[in-house]
């Protein structure tokens, strides 16, 4: 049966992955448009450091989003910053890391949440 | 055994809110309701008093003379309505996250509403920067220090690209709400890990839109790195924390003073319930918790100069006084920060030397230059200067009464006072352009409201929340002037980004353009293609010939509004003075006239071949 801690679980994972497709689809169909902006930040601030920390740690979401939003924003300068150094400025593949990061963890959580394995449970706990 | 008390004790809390909650099954909703709702109204009627203020309103004091008087009324209801719903049992935290939104939105956002374009010259420049990296995938290291530390450039030239944005100059406008939303949480959080208590942390984490008046939520990598630090802070102190004994500790033990210590137990003695240690016996988490600080560091260190200095030294003191668990990885932080320095930005410390460690050591000199310094120009700036100064005092001492009345039990008072302390430490590494004593403030601010939160804490609940309003509506003036005091030159006005853009037509590649304040919202777009000559202050027509000659083909000087005020406000000139220096210029043989509008006038040199 389903309780408020997986459904909130459920919750959350989807948002993210359709954030994340929002994000992955917009730079490809459009050239500029309000929601390819909003995908791209919304894929900044629900991006995989969450879902990351929430996979490692088993602490709360909001705990979650509040490191995963830095570590994203870490991530991205990084691999601006790496890009550049490199010499290999094509922004377009590259800004796809992270929704694409995304979209991955949070199939692992999902599949993870089916297998009920002990860091789903201590989640749980962890509400 | 100690963790297993603290969980038990939270557990108590929880059942404790919950038979209260269910005692009232429908009161939890309906105050849910009623306070969303009063967030609502407020934002709505807030925003509303925003649109009705005028920019044109806007004088030496800044936005505060422009502001209608019903937002005051709006933003001391909200403050208040915030202050009750400290006590509220149930759906407390959506209802604080509620008020806290509106709260930044209101104080925070006043001049993205108020304004007609994005506020500040520098985030202009910022947005230039970045808009260079986008279109051409490098750095220009050479033309400015900040290129040295790049990364924050490189990222947000990726976000840009990734959101289809035509230029980071859109970014600009509402930077500082968004940033400043950022931050709650995670001064929630580093508060909640220290004082061990959400209740207290709600008190840090209310007061902290309001002490926040140091303005560098601006579209900055010190923004940005704010951001890293906060969560770097949090995962040291959070779930990599620990409650062992402080380093001196052992020291004295090993050399048989036992007698020193038990004089210290005061202050050396444990302060509270131990950590919740969860996360401790998990080595993914912790293997997790490990990388995510170095990939903070690492952004930290390749983006601004500054933060990954003070977070290095924070970890540092933190693990001293035993309150983290990182201790080696310490030195790995410092081979970042240091091998960014030695490596990355090789460009700016050669030939820089005197720059970066002219002010060493010379804590005097530095704080003359953070404070004395900048005690000059006009009565309503000296003002402004006086007031942030009484505000940062009044923060500091509250601060330390906080740590002086620490509740027995009430949290960790060594890692929060140690926190507190080690950014003052700056005062002694260099003035940082005279921004050393802001930058202090900054970096100490959110152990300083948690020392705060323990202060009002010792107070009986309903007494806390008097004193948390008190707090919150005293400190709302005092934010509305240091923050927004210096609007008058720190707005950007239309007509100023028309004549520059104009400036950016009429200037061929190569030019020379020379700005007689650096008040001036320019190089915002094409910053290779023209030799920019920003000044302190040009008042003498023969300074800007002097300036001019190098490149006697194409230079233009352009003065503006905001410089003129800049030069009165911050330089005590008098109010005429830019309109003279205008006058010189237009009968000089040297120059002409080119181009005009209300706030903008652009004069082009003429070579000495040309002139009549």
């Amino acid at each position: 049966m389903m309780n408020s801690n997986s459904r909130t679980d459920i919750a959350i994972v989807a948002a993210c992955a359709l954030v994340a497709v929002v994000a992955i689809a917009a730079p490809l169909t459009v050239t500029a448009s309000p929601v390819r902006f909003v995908g791209a930040l919304a894929g900044v601030l629900l991006g995989p450091g969450a879902l990351a920390y929430r996979l490692a740690t088993g602490r709360r979401w909001s705990e979650c989003f509040a490191i995963g939003t830095p570590m994203n924003v870490a991530a991205v300068m990084l691999i601006g910053l790496a890009l550049v150094d490199a010499h290999f400025w094509h922004p377009t593949p590259f800004e796809l890391l992270i929704p694409l990061t995304t979209f991955v963890l949070c199939g692992v959580l999902v599949r993870r949440g089916m297998r009920g394995s002990p860091q789903t449970e201590m989640r749980g706990q962890a509400h | 055994m100690q963790a297993t008390d603290l969980g038990e004790a939270r557990s108590d809390a929880r059942r404790d809110r919950r038979r209260h909650a269910d005692a009232e099954p429908t009161g939890g909703w309906v105050q849910l309701a009623i306070g969303l709702l009063i967030c609502v109204v407020l934002l709505a009627v807030g925003l509303w008093t925003l649109k009705h203020s005028p920019q044109s309103r806007i004088g030496p004091y800044g936005l505060v003379q422009a502001l209608s008087r019903y937002y005051y009324v709006v933003i001391v209801a909200l403050l208040l309505s915030l202050a009750w719903t400290i006590r509220v049992r149930r759906f407390r935290s959506l209802l604080l996250s509620a008020h806290l939104i509106v709260l930044v939105i209101l104080i925070q956002g006043a001049p993205s509403v108020i304004e007609s374009e994005p506020r500040f010259a520098t985030a202009w420049l910022t947005g230039g920067f970045t808009n260079y990296v986008e279109v051409t995938g490098k750095f220009l290291p050479k033309i400015d220090a900040r290129f040295s530390w790049p990364s924050f450039f490189a990222g947000s030239a990726l976000l840009d690209s990734a959101a289809g944005l035509k230029t980071a100059v859109s970014l600009i406008r509402w930077w500082p709400v968004v940033l400043n939303l950022l931050y709650l949480p995670l001064i929630f959080r580093l508060a909640s890990a220290l004082l061990r208590s959400d209740d207290k942390a709600w008190i840090a984490t209310a007061l902290f839109p309001l002490a926040n008046w140091v303005g560098q939520d601006y579209y900055s990598p010190q923004s940005i790195a704010f951001l890293l630090y906060l969560a770097f802070l949090y995962i040291l102190v959070g779930p990599l924390g620990t409650d062992d004994h402080p380093l001196w500790h052992r020291y004295f033990r090993s050399h048989g003073q036992g007698r020193i210590l038990r004089m210290g137990r005061p202050w050396l003695a444990e302060d509270g319930p131990r950590l919740d240690q969860q996360t401790q016996e998990r080595s993914p988490a912790i293997g997790f918790q490990l990388c995510a600080v170095v990939l903070l560091m690492a952004a930290m260190a390749s983006g601004h100069q500054l933060t990954p200095i003070v977070a290095t030294g924070s970890a540092l003191v933190l693990a001293a006084v035993g309150r983290t668990r990182v201790r080696w990885l310490i030195v790995f932080f410092g081979l970042i920060t240091v091998g960014w320095i030695c490596y990355g930005a090789d460009t700016f410390w050669s030939g820089h030397f005197q720059l970066i460690f002219g002010g060493v050591g010379s804590v005097q000199g530095n704080v003359g230059n953070a404070v004395i310094a900048r005690l000059h120009g006009a009565y309503a700036h000296l003002f402004v200067v006086d007031t942030r100064s009484v505000m940062s005092v009044l923060v500091w001492i509250l601060a330390l009464l906080g740590a002086i009345f620490w509740r027995k039990g009430g949290g960790d008072r060594r890692g929060a006072l140690a926190g507190f302390l080690l950014p003052f430490g700056l005062l002694a590494g260099g003035s940082y352009g005279g921004e050393a004593v802001l930058r202090v403030y900054l970096f100490a601010l959110p152990f300083a409201l948690v020392l705060i939160a323990a202060l009002l804490s010792r107070l009986r609940l309903a007494a806390r929340q008097v004193a948390a309003g008190l707090v919150l509506v005293l400190l709302l003036p005092f934010f509305l002037v240091s923050r927004w005091g210096n609007e008058l030159f720190e707005l950007v006005r239309p007509n100023e980004i028309s004549g520059v853009e104009a400036l950016y037509r009429m200037a061929k590649p190569g030019s020379t353009l020379i700005a007689i304040t650096p008040q001036l919202p320019w190089r915002f777009a094409d910053i290779q293609q023209f030799k920019y000559r920003p000044t302190p202050l040009t008042q003498s027509p023969l300074e800007l010939i002097l300036l001019a000659e190098p490149n006697p083909k194409n230079t233009y000087v352009i003065i503006t509004t905001s410089q003129i005020v800049y030069g009165w406000q911050d330089y005590g000139l008098s109010r005429g003075w830019g309109a003279k220096v205008e006058s010189q210029l237009a009968h000089s043989i040297y120059f002409k006239l080119r181009y005009k509008n209300p706030d903008t006038q652009i004069f082009q040199y003429v070579p000495s071949s040309q002139r009549q």
